[in-house]
């Protein structure tokens, strides 16, 4: 049951082999609660903009949302 | 004396009352646990806090392990194991109530091959992703990542194959 499953899988092993990690220095404390929603906070986001940077729908938006808000703005008052 | 007979005679000093000794089990244990958890997640803050958490929850339960039961290694395994899942599933939950917060892809590689690696054992099957790490980087016999695991070591066993195959498969072309 426990032959070596990478016994001939020479070319396999070398490539495993390449994934070398960085190890960070951190101690075994973890750091208080402010430091880690500090942390949290700045942790990078995907922008939800994203899918409207650039595209026909963005330019399509652009023109008629000042239509719409026009619209909305006279009904309401 | 074997790396294993040091740690359980570590801990057994420990478990006696030897509180210095717990540091000399994290000088020793961290880095293992650590790119266990890397290589499963490739994300460095929730690794750090895994390995963190993990030795917090040892000072905790520190009675609880016993050498016949299994290694020192083992349990700490086992232990960071549960608490990455239990985090990775709690940031599935939030990331589906507010997709907003999912942070970006890892940042790629500098090299072509660790790149590849890197995407090769993220894209494999989770289970499948687990049983190759313990055996190829941490040297886990199949027997210990079962009890690991809690899964049949047939299952560890097809795991491994499917693992080892769908890399194969992956890196096909010039590479292998």
């Amino acid at each position: 049951m426990n032959q070596d499953p990478f016994k001939h899988e020479e070319q396999l092993k070398t490539f495993l082999d390449s994934y070398h990690v960085d190890i960070p220095e951190f101690q075994t404390e973890k750091p208080g609660k402010w430091q880690r929603v500090i942390q949290w906070l700045a942790t990078p986001v995907k922008n939800p903009l994203d899918p409207l940077v650039e595209t026909v729908r963005s330019y399509s938006l652009a023109g008629t949302l000042p239509i719409v808000l026009g619209l909305v703005i006279a009904v309401l008052t | 004396m074997s790396l294993r007979q040091t740690e359980e005679i570590e801990m057994a000093a420990y478990q006696a009352g030897d509180v210095e000794a717990l540091g000399r089990i994290y000088e020793q244990l961290k880095q293992p646990l650590y790119l266990f958890i890397y290589r499963y997640t490739r994300d460095e803050q929730l690794s750090i806090d895994v390995v963190q958490d993990t030795f917090i929850k040892i000072q905790q339960y520190k009675q609880s392990f016993s050498p016949e039961k299994g290694s020192l290694k083992n349990f700490l395994f086992q232990t960071a194991y549960r608490i990455m899942i239990d985090k990775l599933n709690r940031r599935k939950k939030w990331y589906r109530l507010m997709p907003f917060l999912k942070p970006e892809d890892p940042q790629p590689a500098n090299t072509e091959d660790k790149l590849t690696v890197q995407q090769a054992i993220s894209s494999l099957p989770e289970k499948q992703r687990a049983v190759i790490l313990l055996t190829y980087y941490h040297d886990l016999s199949q027997a210990e990542i079962a009890q690991m695991l809690e899964i049949p070591a047939g299952t560890v066993k097809s795991r491994l194959h499917h693992a080892i195959s769908s890399l194969k498969n992956m890196l096909g072309g010039d590479y292998l």
